[in-house]
Order: structure tokens, then sequence, then C-alpha cells
């Protein structure tokens, strides 16, 4: 240290200035140099290790396994008034419960658990259905009549036409709904502008759509020269339509429930475009968008009897296809053996594909799930919380994963560096507050849309029909039921709403018995999933068979058949809402609810029912949904010869529809107004609802 | 002003009493020993914290006490009778994560606890409001939970559970999920309220898993030890009252780290060459 000069020029020592310090120095330190840089590294280390060995010496530290030091235990207690402690010794290792998943396994220990397995999962109903039909078939002899069928040695054949056209459907079904659904729900203007145009499409009725769809394919496809491939098409269309909305609805809500804090970090680190799509868009709406091809394959299966059976004017054309077979051995045939053999084939069918398939998937999606909600204490999702099916392929595919995967990924990474969207996502939007378009505006858009797609409709009406486009009045001159369209909207409304109570009424008292009681879960819920996979279309000719017999074939008895068929319409969207939010309620309100005594009456009253009442609210709009789709085929029935229809909307619409020489512009006006009435429900009573039952809404912090 | 220990010196039958409760869960062919032979009292006005590593059955005992869940074999017994079912009168619950109804405003949702002691509605509006502003909640008594902090959310659960006069309050790790300086002022909050001779309810029981939390609010602190819960130690605090004042006294820290010793040594994360001693 150079000497410094004061002021008076005499040399001062810095340090005369400096307080004595307070702390001693560590003895250990004492030989060293007072500059840091003359101790080297290794010496510090030996120097560290030397005091350690020495408090070590002096009995204070010991070592851990790990070799760290702790403090003993049993140092210094405190001094003073001994406490009242007992200070067990520790106890034995208590041999605990195997945590997390079993290591890989033999073929032996697959197997042990595919047996070790509960009843009522897939091969357990599986086998118990082959063997109830085979034994009850024998019993009634109705095997000749099965046999009899012309068709019922090409089922393998029709099975495989029906799986291929719902895949295909279903493949043009996400290749619509990823991209739409995605910019909707990232984009404000977009979204102003899809929503209504998805709301009036999904409200048009699916069978509404078939006329089009056969005048779009069949009516101009022939002029490339393929006929029955056109059929085929509009089949798949009319399963489009079917199943569309359901998922893209699904992944437009998905979208816009990304976390905000994943957003945020996605874009602080740079992770845009493609990047953000392909690993956090597409990840975090996997799980909705498994559910909403399930909502949606359910929904493609009820129209499959009218799909491929293609009816309009006088002509039916049936594609190869097990609704066809339904439909051809019910109502053409009347042979009920072997509709009754079909609808058990459809059932195990549609079983089979929700248990190897989509129960999987769901198992699968969990990992993907965002919101974590407090422990239920209403029984755990136990028919999805695991799946012998995916613990086997898991296990099973792995070794082919481990070596396909790398091939797979680079091929994906080559073709997505190259097609990169176009600068379309630039960026990660900012989530702002969904701000609907101004009143004027979405009234417009809905004015706007509602005409394009009616005018659309009757275009294709009339191509499909082979009639003049326009000429309204004279249509309407020639059809004067046409005035009371709107008594017949009202009449099929009042049935709606009659079988909407019953199915309610019946399945909120189902699902809390259900959730309440672990046994019945067990008992009932394979029921429910077999009853939900079964489409109600299937079953409507058994259904009036069975009423007619019962009530005669007057008015009363064609009522209830319809209050009937639309019921097993929309039963099963409320039961699984309901279940699905009453297994939702956190566990500390239930806790609460039992500390404080609440019993009863007023627990249902205060507690049960508003939590559950969004769940209530979401199952009624999809059921409603159902029913009017229902209505059209529930109000008309053609069955052994004779026709029984009530008055409404539906059976106009049949009615319509299977006149000697349909007219276009009628169809058209009723198809409008069935849309008119659901969107009206939409906006005047679903919406509403929907924002009061915000406030139930469990907001978890 | 040094306050002393609410203990009462007369023999009475204890508030509370475990006797060799033993708590197992079986599912199927496992099971789960939650609890083994654990015998414990608790007097009147006492402020007793259960404390021992995660998983060793705190909340578990809680319920037992609060009789939301049965004990598999012994009893659990109040005032010298056997717990059969949650009963409001004698032990009211103060939940982690509040427990509070979403749709129901402040006052409603203080309302539940008397709709559950079946209080006649005419009486009903004294006691809410005389919780409310016991809690200091005048302000937010329309509110809806959604509106309210943490903090607010777990003074709505206070009045709750105070309103309907319980003999025990229960509280199951009631600060955890609130943010340090709320925890601290309803620490201060509950302290006065167990102080206040007024108040019926005078016996405070808390499950919590931070050892300075025990030793700044409790006269007794009952150590369990790891899955499954035994009772390792049954200790006075000798800190004096107000602990608030006491809190940065050698006393204060050497409690805290013979409590973390004990539960290290019992079980805790790091139980390392322990086991061997």
């Amino acid at each position: 240290m150079a000497a410094r000069r004061g002021r008076n020029g005499e040399k001062t020592n810095p340090k005369a200035h400096a307080p004595a310090r307070k702390t001693a120095r560590n003895p250990a330190f004492a030989n060293q140099k007072k500059t840091a840089h003359a101790i080297k590294p290794h010496q510090r280390i030996e120097m560290a290790a030397e005091w350690n060995a020495r408090a070590m010496a002096r009995g204070e530290f010991e070592k851990t396994k790990l070799g760290f030091d702790r403090v003993s235990p049993t140092a210094d207690l405190p001094e003073g008034p001994a406490p009242l402690i007992s200070v067990m010794p520790p106890p034995n290792p208590v041999p605990q419960a195997p945590i997390g998943e079993p290591k890989a396994d033999s073929a032996k220990r697959i197997a042990n658990r595919w047996f070790a397995h509960r009843p009522g999962t897939l091969q357990m109903v599986l086998a118990l259905t082959v063997m109830i039909t085979f034994v009850l078939f024998t019993y009634l002899d109705w095997w000749p009549a099965v046999m009899a069928n012309p068709q019922t040695t090409q089922l393998p054949y029709f099975i495989f036409r029906t799986l291929i056209r719902m895949l295909l459907a279903y493949v043009l079904v996400v290749a619509f709904a990823l991209p739409v659904g995605i910019i909707a729900g990232l984009y404000r203007r977009p979204r102003q502008i899809i929503l209504p145009l998805l709301d009036i499409l999904q409200s048009i009725p699916v069978l509404g759509y078939q006329p089009a769809a056969i005048a779009l394919f069949v009516g101009m496809l022939p002029a490339l020269g393929a006929v029955q491939f056109g059929y085929e098409m509009a089949a798949i269309f009319l399963i489009f339509t079917g199943m569309a909305w359901a998922v893209v609805f699904s992944i437009i809500g998905a979208v816009r429930n990304i976390p905000d804090d994943l957003r945020m970090a996605s874009n602080a680190f740079g992770i845009r475009d493609w990047t953000y799509m392909r690993h956090v868009v597409l990840p975090c709406i996997l799980p909705s968008f498994i559910t909403g091809s399930i909502l949606a394959w359910g929904g493609g299966w009820y129209f499959l009897v009218a799909a491929e059976m293609i009816t309009y004017g006088a002509a039916t054309h049936s594609l190869p296809g097990l609704g066809t077979y339904l439909g051809d051995a019910i109502s053409k045939q009347g042979n009920v053996p072997s509709a009754v053999f079909g609808l058990i084939v459809f059932v195990a069918l549609i079983y089979s594909i929700n248990q190897m398939v989509w129960k999987p998937l769901q198992v699968w999606a969990r990992r993907y799930r965002t919101q974590t909600t407090t422990g239920s204490a209403l029984g755990e999702d136990t028919e999805v919380s695991h799946s012998i099916v995916l613990t086997a392929l898991r296990n099973g595919f792995a070794r082919f994963d481990a070596r396909a995967t790398p091939f797979f990924l680079a091929w994906w990474r080559r073709a997505v560096r190259a097609r990169r969207l176009g600068g379309l996502l630039t960026h990660v939007p900012r989530k702002k507050r969904h701000v609907p378009a101004p009143l004027y505006r979405q009234w417009a858009l809905y004015l706007i849309f509602f005409g394009v797609v009616v005018m659309g409709l009757a275009y294709f009406f009339s191509a499909a029909l082979e009639q003049p486009l326009i000429g309204l009045h004279a249509s309407l001159a020639a059809h004067p039921e046409v005035e009371s369209l709107p008594t017949l909207a009202f009449y099929s409304w009042l049935r709606i709403g009659i079988a909407y109570i019953l199915a309610l009424a019946w399945t909120l008292c189902a699902a809390i018995a259900i959730t309440r009681s672990k046994k019945l879960s067990e008992v009932f819920f394979p029921l429910f999933d077999i009853g939900q996979s079964t489409p109600a279309l299937a079953l409507f000719p058994f259904m009036v068979l069975i009423v007619i017999r019962l009530f005669g074939g007057g008015g009363f008895a064609v009522e209830v058949v319809s209050i009937l068929l639309l019921l097993t319409g929309m039963q099963w969207y409320l039961l699984f809402n309901i279940i699905g939010a009453l297994r939702q309620m956190p566990g500390d309100i239930l806790e609460a609810s039992r500390a404080f005594n609440i019993k009863g009456w007023a627990y249902y009253k205060n507690i049960l029912l508003p939590a559950i009442f969004p769940g209530i609210l979401l199952g009624s709009i999809q059921a409603w949904g159902g029913a009017w789709n229902a209505s059209i085929v529930s109000e008309f029935v053609t069955f052994e010869g004779h026709q029984y229809s009530v008055q409404g909307l539906g059976s106009f619409l049949t009615q319509a529809t299977l006149a000697p020489s349909p007219d276009p512009r009628i169809l058209a006006l009723a198809v409008a107004t069935m849309t008119l009435v659901v969107l009206l429900m939409n906006t005047l009573v679903w919406k509403p609802l929907f924002a009061y039952a915000e406030r139930f809404r469990f907001h978890l912090t | 002003m040094r306050m002393q220990p609410r203990i009462s010196t007369r023999p009475r039958t204890p508030e509370v009493e475990v006797r060799h409760v033993r708590r197992e869960y079986s599912e199927g062919g496992k099971s789960v020993l939650a609890l083994d032979d654990l015998s414990f009292h608790i007097n009147e006005h006492e402020f007793v914290c259960i404390i021992g590593p995660s998983g060793c059955g705190k909340s578990t005992l809680l319920r037992l006490l609060a009789g939301l869940e049965f004990p598999t074999s012994g009893s659990v017994l109040f005032g010298g009778r056997p717990v059969t079912g949650p009963n409001p009168k004698s032990s009211a619950m103060i939940f982690q994560t509040f427990g509070l109804l979403p749709w129901r405003t402040v006052y409603e949702n203080i309302e539940l606890g008397l709709q559950g002691i079946a209080m006649p509605e005419d009486r009903r509006k004294d006691v809410i409001d005389k919780y409310i502003k016991l809690m200091d909640l005048e302000d937010f008594t329309d509110a809806h939970p959604a509106e309210l902090s943490g903090g607010m959310r777990q003074r709505v659960g206070i009045a709750r559970a105070l309103a309907v006069e319980p003999r025990v309050l229960l509280m199951d790790e009631p600060f955890s999920m609130l943010d340090a300086q709320t925890a601290e002022a309803l620490r201060r909050d509950v302290l006065d309220i167990w102080n206040d001779k007024r108040m019926k309810t005078n016996t405070f029981v808390m499950v919590t898993h931070l050892i300075e939390e025990s030793v700044f609010m409790a006269d007794r602190i009952i150590v369990l030890s790891k899955r499954p819960g035994r009772l390792v130690a049954d200790v006075p605090v000798d800190v004096p009252r107000p602990r608030a004042e006491h809190a940065r006294d050698a006393e204060f820290f050497e409690m805290c780290d013979m409590l973390k010793r004990l539960i290290t040594y019992h079980g805790g994360a790091d139980t390392g060459g322990m086991g061997k001693v």
C-alpha cells in the first residue's frame, strides 16, 4: 500500500483511524497473508478440512451417511425445568405399500393382472354378452330367423365398412376442427365471425343436412362418373356434421383455457409459431379434444342408421354397413330376431371401441391436464384412473416405440421445417378477455349467416329434388299447412320439455345415488356405459313395438313413444355431466358440510345442488341439442307398415321429406324454423343461464 | 406484561381425551396404518399444537377429533363422552383450503354454521354480526369469497367456526395457504381470541407443519412420528406469553431446535444415518 500524503504533506497511516475489530480472527487462518489471491483453492480446501477435523475432534459434529455434518441429536438439550419428553427409540421400519408403478412386466404378471381385475370390464362384459346372446337365442329359437337374413353372413364386412366410414368422417372432422378451433381460440376477430357461424351450423338438425348432402355429392359426382362413391360421400358428410361441432367447440374452449403462466413463459423463452403450437397448444388441448371426440363419436353412432340408409322422396339407397343391417332388418324385413342380433353386435362394437380406444386415450391424456382440482372426496375417477389395455399396450409397444420414434421424429421435423405456416402464426397472441363484438355487429352476423346457410340449404334441396329454387309463393299456396309451423314448433318444444324434466329427475337421483355408494357405482357404471353406447336411434323400433303393444295404437301411445324416444336421446348427456360435476366437488366443502352438521334436504338445497348446477346446465344444453335431432325421427315412425306420428316440427319435416314429390322450399322453411327455435333457446335461455352459473363455479386458488 | 399459561391446575375431566386410538385404512387387500396407539388428553383452556413430519397422520388425527372419521380401535372422548359423529357444539373445524361456498356471501357463509345447529332465524343476525365485527369483516359482509383475499377468506372460516360457539376449536393448517404477513396477523388474532375471557371457545387444537408457528401459538406441543403416527413427545412450551414479545428469545429458538431434532430423528425427510443410532 502506498503511503498517502495528508493535508499538510506528512505521511499518514490509513490504518490509524480504523476501529478495532469486534470479532476475533479465526486462528486457523492466522498464518495466512491478508490478500485473498495469495491462498490457492487447494489450500483453502485443506484448511477447511483441517478446521472440520478439529471440530469433529471436539465432538460437536458427526457425519451423516452422505458425508454432511450435522448436529448430534443428543447434544445440548435446553437447561431449566426438564420438559415432559418421552423420546422414543426409532421404530423398526414398517414395510410400506409400494409407491409408484411396478416395474416392467413379464407375461405372467400381465396375465395375473388381467385375471385379477375386478369384473365389469371389457372382457367380462363381452364374454357375458356372448354367453347371454347364445343362450337366449337358442332358447327362443331365433337362429333360423337370423340366418334367414341374407345380410347376416356379410356382417363382418358391414362392420368393416361402417368403421371405415366413421373413421374417414372423423379424420375430416379433425382436419376441419383443429385449424378452425385453434384460430378461433387464439384470435379475437376470427372468433367473432366463427362463433356465430358455428352456432347456426350446429343448430341445424343433422338430418336437415341430408338432402343437401345428397344433392352435393350424388348430384354433382355423376359428372365424375362415380355414383356409388357419391352416396358414400353423402353418408360420410352426414356423419361429419353429426361429429364436428362437439369437437370444434371443445377445442375452442380448451385453447381459451390455456393457463396464462404457461403462455407467458413460452413467450418469454422465445417459443413461438409452430413450436408453440406443437409443444404448448396441442398438448394443452389434448384432454378436451379427446372428451370432445368421445362425444362426437357418440353423435356419429347415433345417426348411423339414418346416414347409411339414405332416404329422400320415395327412393332409398342403402350403403353396406351396420346401420343398413339394422334398418333393413326392421323396416324392410320385419325380422325382429335379426334386428336384435344386429343391435347386440352394434352395442358390443361401440362398447369395445369405448374401452379399447377411448378409455386408454383418456388415461393417457391425464398427464396433459392443466387444471389441478382440489381433491374430491366423492370418489375418484376409478373407471379412467387405470386401463389394462393401456398398460398392456405401453409395455408391449415400449420396445417398438424406442426404435420407431427417432425415425418418425426426424421425418416430422423435416416436414415442419419445410412448411412453416407462412407468417400466420407469428407470435404468441396476448390473451385478452373475450370481448364480444358490438351488439349490432353480432345481430348482423347472425342474420347474414342465417340467411346464407338457409339459402344454401334451399339451393341444395332443390338440386337434390330437381326442382326449381324460386317460386316460394306457389309453394306456400300449395302447402297451406306451413302456417302451422310456429304452433308445431311449440308442440315439439313442449314435448322436449316434458322429456327433459323426466330425464333430469331420474338422472339426478341416479347420479347422486351412484356417487354416494362405491358398490352401486361398480355395478351401475358399466351398465350406464353400455346404455350410453347404445345409439337410441337403433332402439326406436323396439321401443315403438313395446309401447304400441302395451298402449295400443292410439294418439296417447304415440305421444308416449315419442317422449320416450326423446328421453333416451337426452339422458346420457345429463347423467354423465352430473356425475362429472359431483366428482369434482372440492373435498373441503364436503367436509365442512359434514362438520357443521348440514344434512338431509338442507344439504341438497344449500350445498349439493348449487355446486353441480354448472354441470347440470352443460348437460342440459347438450341434451336439448340432441333432443331436437331426435325429434325429427321420434315424431314420425314407420313400423310394420303403419305410420305413427304426432303433431310437431320433426314430424312435419320427416313427412315433407318422405312425400312423393318433396318441395325444396317447404323443406328449407321447416329446417329454418327448427334452426330458429334452437337459436332462440340458445340466446334467451342457455346463454343467460350460463352467465348466471358463473357464481357457482369453484375458483381454485 | 407477562401472562401465565392458562393451564388449569385442578384435576378435572379433560376436555378431549384420546385413548389408544388406532386408525387403519384398508382398501382391497392392502391396509395402511395411519395412527398407532395414540393416547393423550387436552384440558380446558389449553392451546395444543400437533406437529410431525408430513404424512404422519396429523390431519387424520384432527378428523378423528372432529368426528369426521372413526378410529379402528380405541376411543375419542369429549368431556367424558365418546364421539359418535361430527357435533358442531363440541368441536368446530377450520380448514386449510377455507371450505367456503362460492355462491354465498360472507354473511351467508357464516350463517351456514348456524343452520347446522338449527338456530332460530331471528337470533342469527345478532350472532353473525357479532362475529363479523370480531373478525374485522364489516366492510365485506355482502362480498363473495371470489372477491376476497386468502386472509379474508380464512377470517370468514374462523368466524363461521366461532359462531356456533363450540367447546373446542380444531384447526387444520389454517395459515398454510396464506402469505407470511397475513398469516402472522391472523396468528395474533387467533391468540387474542383464545385469550378473550368473553369467548366460550377456549380450547384450541391446531395442526401445523411449521415448528416456529407451533412454538408461537401453543401451550403444549404434541409431536407425532412418521407413519404410522405414534406419540413421540408431549412437550409443554415454557416460553412466556405474550409470545410476540418473546419470539426472539433464546428459549424460543432452543425449543424450535429441539423440536426440529425430534422430528428429524423420528422420521423426517432426511434420516440419513440417524436410523442406525
